[in-house]
This record gives structure tokens, C-alpha cells and sequence, in this order.
């Protein structure tokens, strides 16, 4: 297949790649960006560790062709910090201790930011808290910690005075 | 969602410089901002990828490799295979000798279904995967074995030669009159027996096994790994290679999860480990997922009976176990499991007098698993059940 040029932001940077158009969204952010907050647990769009956001909308990056995101804007894990402040959503998660071997959290805050940004204003039920993370898979199963953490966010504890 | 129990449980006017306060943990920061970086995160200049030939077969002899159309393919630097390697049989109970019995790239036999043959390190990870369908090996395929209670019968194959009806291991642990307590709760008491049977499980970390090799022209080896103990991987690899500890080293970064199932001598290890030291470039294998639910250590299925002694009042007298561990193609850490599921059932219960009996490990092949291997809770699990 002929290589053709993709031009994407990630975290707020143009990037221009070189690539052949099979290559998944993933390779690009890990492999030829060097993001590799990213992270990969399967090949088959199970364990959501990959989950980044194109705009507001998380979405598993082994599950998309790079060519797809096309002029768009992707945030990896890297890109939740802005000018060296952390995010409410990783505040959170390092005050409730929602991480622990840290393989799944990349994935786990990108779902989580985008379940509150789609929910901004509402209040958020345990349930669809879980719901929110559901395509993540956490095997040190510190699932608890990580919904209190976004439970957190939600009722506005992280909210600057 | 809101008790505020959930949040602070603690109530004091004190002031504590730790207590009510949010301690992060030192990892914090960097696995929140994507920055913890795991052996599946490194990159080394000059770094080549690897990849791993399996066995398709549970049980077969080597006969011939031949990879000579693999090192054609554009993009292919090395293959390695057993001959490469300095044969030495290793186990993680190394000072036993008859508990060393794997060679990671065997010379002579296949002991299960995706043991390692052969080694290939290419410039992509892609190129790699294609030169492995490009090795030609010949195998006799030998009658296999995959149930323990088989593989102790006189006509099962021979997994292990020497190795008399593929017994690996037997563990004896006894105290006291056991059969006194028995011939007790016989006439005045409860005698109840049990037999249970769990499942293989495996500890499906989200990283999988995974490792970069550089092996440098002044005669050292540093390895990053996603291990759980960097030390044994040091010690089984300078072993391996023939090497003084002192010239390996190992780089324990973050680990994506071990749940008990890191700590052998994996073939990711060894294979980048040879490669390495055969081109004198950094080489890294990172397992797929399917290779590491197929060819990675798991916990061991068990067979387990239990005898358990009572008076009439509740009063526990005796217990008597005995236990068939499936303990796959090599022993690994299956004598350390054997001694655990021994030790376990003893936990919640206080006896008068208690004695676990016989407890077997069964040399047994298994087409999927490769070693005997059990995570402390199983055998709780197990116990409990058993209660």
C-alpha cells in the first residue's frame, strides 16, 4: 500500500507522519510520536488501556485507522496536564490512590474526562459512573478507588473556589 | 454516590502532619500523567524488534529448523535457535538441580503447545512476524499427555526422560496422630471427605511479558523487564548465558501488573537476552496477548482431597489432604506452589492434631500451560470451600 502523509494534533501540537494508511491510530501516537503514556494491553479493543479522546469523545485507538483522524485534535494521557497543572480528573485519582500497577490509568483518565465533560453540570450515579468506565479493564481491579476518584470530580470537590 | 464515610473515616481535632491528609503514593505524578515509563515504553537507539517461533505441537522432537529463507527477507537480522544457546537447563529453584529442567529454546523436544523454537530479530516488529512463517521446522510429533491423573499412570508417555511417571515433585508435610484422630471421630464424631477441583488460571497482567536486551561489546547485558523480581532475572540469566552476575543487569521499570506470575525466566528475557548477545544491539520482545495467555506462567489446575476429623461438639480434630497439581511442561515455580496449597488449608482452623498428607505434584503435560504455577489465594480460595 502507498504511504501517504497524515496531519494530526496531539495534545495541542501539529504532527505530520509519513505512514501506510493500515496504520492504526495507536502505532502513530506510541510508535512515531513517541506517546507512550499510551498504552497497548490487547489487539483486539478489549482493555481500553489505548483510550484517548478525539475532541471530547474517548475512543480506543487500536480501534481507529490514524488516516481517520485527519486534521483532527487527539489528547493522550500526556496532554491533561496544561501549563505543568494537573487535571481535576488526575488530582482525583492520585488523592483517592485510583491507580496502582498504572498500566490501565492512561486509558481510565481519558475515559473518565470524557464521561465528565459530556456530563458537566449533572450529577453522576455510581452506576453510570461504572457505565462511563466500562471499556476499561483495571486487572489489579482497583475499580472503586478510580469511581470514587471521578465520583469526586462530579460533585465539584476538585472546583477552584 | 455521596456517605462521607467514603471519604474521610477518621475524625480528630488533632492535627497530624499524615493522618487526614492525602498522602500520594511516590508513583502518583508519574502514572497520572502518563509518564511512568514500562519495559513496553522502551525505546533504545539502534534497538531491533523480536519475535517468537512456537511449537504447534504438546509433545514432539526436534528434528531439524532450517530459517535459512528467513534470514533472506529484507529486514531480518538474526534468528537464534536452541543451538545458539548454551543448553543449560534452568529453573527457578536453581539449587536443585532435578527442579532446573527448562531449556527456553530446546535442543531436543517440544514440551507443549507454543514452547519456543526459534528466535528472529528484524528492523520492524512486522518484518519480524513474516520471517517466522519463513522457518521450516521438522518435527516428530510424540504421543502427548493432559490430564494429571493420566500422566501418572505406567503406559503415559514420558514427558521428562528419567522422570518416573511424570512425578516432578512430592511434598510430605506431617504433625501429629493423624490416624488416631481419625479412628477418634470414626467411633464418637464426623469423618467428612471432599474432593475439589480448580481451574487453571491465568494472572492476565495488562502488560505483557515483556523485554529489551542490550548486550554491549565490553561484555555486559542490561535488561529491561517487566518483572516482579529483578534480582532472580539477574541470577537465571547470568546463569543461562554463561555469564558473571556482575555483568548483568536488570532494569525493573514500572511493572503493567505481575499478580505473582513475574518472577521466572521468561522466553521474552531470554530470547531478546540471546539475540542481543549474538548482534550486540539492543533487541526487544514484547509477547501479544495470545502468546501470553497460551505460553506464559499460570497458576497450576489442582486436584484436592480433603479428610476432615470432628467431635460430635464441632471441635475440629484432624485434616488430611492430599493434592494433584497440574504442574504443565516444566517445574518452574510448582514446587513453591505445592509447598503453599500444603500449608493453606491450615490458615482458618484451629485442630487438635492436623496432619496434611501426600501432597503430589504430578509431572502432567498440558497443551497450554507451561509450568506449575499458584498465586497464595487460590489455595485460600480452595480451603474455604473446603470449610
Amino acid at each position: 500500500m502507498e504511504k501517504r502523509l497524515l496531519k494530526l494534533s496531539v495534545n495541542g501540537e501539529k504532527y505530520e507522519v509519513y505512514i501506510n494508511p493500515k496504520t492504526l491510530l495507536v502505532e502513530v501516537i506510541r510508535d512515531h510520536l513517541g506517546f507512550t503514556g499510551t498504552k497497548r494491553g490487547c489487539e483486539t479493543v478489549s482493555c481500553g488501556a489505548c483510550t484517548v479522546n478525539i475532541g471530547d469523545m474517548s475512543v480506543k485507538s487500536c480501534s481507529v485507522l490514524a488516516v481517520q483522524v485527519e486534521g483532527l485534535n487527539v489528547t493522550t494521557a500526556e496532554g491533561l496536564e496544561k501549563d505543568g497543572k494537573l487535571s481535576d480528573v488526575q488530582v482525583a485519582f492520585l488523592d483517592q490512590g485510583a491507580y496502582q500497577c498504572g498500566f490501565c490509568t492512561s486509558g481510565m483518565l481519558m475515559s473518565a474526562t470524557a464521561l465528565l465533560k459530556e456530563n458537566e453540570g449533572k450529577t453522576l450515579t455510581e452506576h453510570q459512573i461504572r457505565e462511563g468506565i466500562e471499556g476499561n479493564i483495571c486487572r489489579c481491579t482497583g475499580y472503586n478507588s478510580i469511581v470514587r476518584a471521578i465520583d469526586a470530580v462530579a460533585q465539584g470537590k476538585y472546583k477552584e473556589a | 454516590m455521596s456517605s462521607e464515610l467514603r471519604y474521610s473515616t477518621f475524625k480528630t481535632n488533632v492535627k497530624y502532619s499524615v493522618i487526614n491528609t492525602n498522602v500520594h503514593n511516590v508513583d502518583g505524578i508519574a502514572k497520572v500523567t502518563g509518564r511512568a515509563q514500562y519495559t513496553f515504553d522502551v525505546t533504545l537507539p539502534g534497538m531491533l524488534y523480536g519475535k517468537i517461533l512456537r511449537s504447534p505441537h504438546p509433545h514432539a522432537k526436534i528434528i531439524n529448523i532450517d530459517y535459512s529463507k528467513a534470514l533472506e527477507l529484507s529486514g531480518v537480522v538474526a534468528v537464534v535457535t536452541g543451538k545458539d544457546t548454551l543448553g543449560i537447563k534452568q529453573g527457578i529453584w536453581r539449587r536443585y538441580s532435578e527442579l532446573c529442567d527448562e531449556q527456553i529454546l530446546p535442543l531436543e523436544k517440544v514440551r507443549y503447545i507454543g514452547e519456543p523454537v526459534a528466535a528472529v530479530a528484524a528492523v520492524t516488529e512486522e518484518i519480524a512476524e513474516a520471517a517466522l512463517d519463513l522457518i521450516d521446522v521438522e518435527y516428530e510429533v510424540l504421543p502427548a499427555v493432559y490430564e494429571p491423573l493420566d500422566a501418572i499412570k505406567k503406559e503415559a508417555p514420558t514427558i521428562h526422560e528419567g522422570v518416573e511417571r511424570n512425578v516432578n515433585v512430592t511434598r510430605h508435610i506431617e504433625w501429629g496422630d493423624v490416624d488416631d484422630a481419625f479412628a477418634e471421630a470414626e467411633k464418637d464424631g464426623y469423618i467428612r471427605e471432599d474432593w475439589f477441583r480448580c481451574s487453571g488460571q491465568h494472572h492476565m497482567c495488562m502488560e505483557t511479558r515483556a523485554a529489551v536486551s542490550n548486550y554491549t561489546p565490553d561484555g555486559k547485558l542490561t535488561v529491561w523487564t517487566s518483572t516482579q523480581s529483578a534480582y532472580y532475572h539477574q541470577a537465571l540469566l547470568a546463569g543461562v548465558l554463561g555469564m558473571r552476575e556482575g555483568d548483568v543487569r536488570v532494569i525493573a521499570t514500572y511493572v503493567g501488573g505481575g499478580f505473582g506470575g513475574k518472577f521466572e525466566l521468561d522466553a521474552a528475557q531470554f530470547c531478546s537476552a540471546v539475540l542481543s548477545k549474538k548482534l550486540c544491539r539492543p533487541v526487544k520482545i514484547v509477547f501479544t496477548r495470545e502468546e501470553d495467555f497460551i505460553a506464559s506462567k499460570r497458576r497450576t489446575p489442582m486436584f484436592y482431597y480433603v479428610r476432615t476429623a470432628m467431635k460430635k461438639d464441632g471441635t475440629f480434630l484432624a485434616r488430611e489432604s492430599r493434592m494433584f497439581s497440574n504442574g504443565g511442561a516444566y517445574t518452574g515455580m510448582g514446587a513453591t506452589a505445592l509447598y503453599l496449597s500444603g500449608f493453606f488449608p491450615l490458615i482458618p482452623i484451629q485442630m487438635e492434631r492436623l496432619q496434611i498428607r501426600r501432597i503430589q505434584g504430578i509431572y502432567k503435560y498440558n497443551a497450554f500451560n507451561i509450568n506449575a504455577w499458584i498465586r497464595r489465594t487460590t489455595g485460600n480460595v480452595l480451603l474455604r470451600t473446603a470449610d
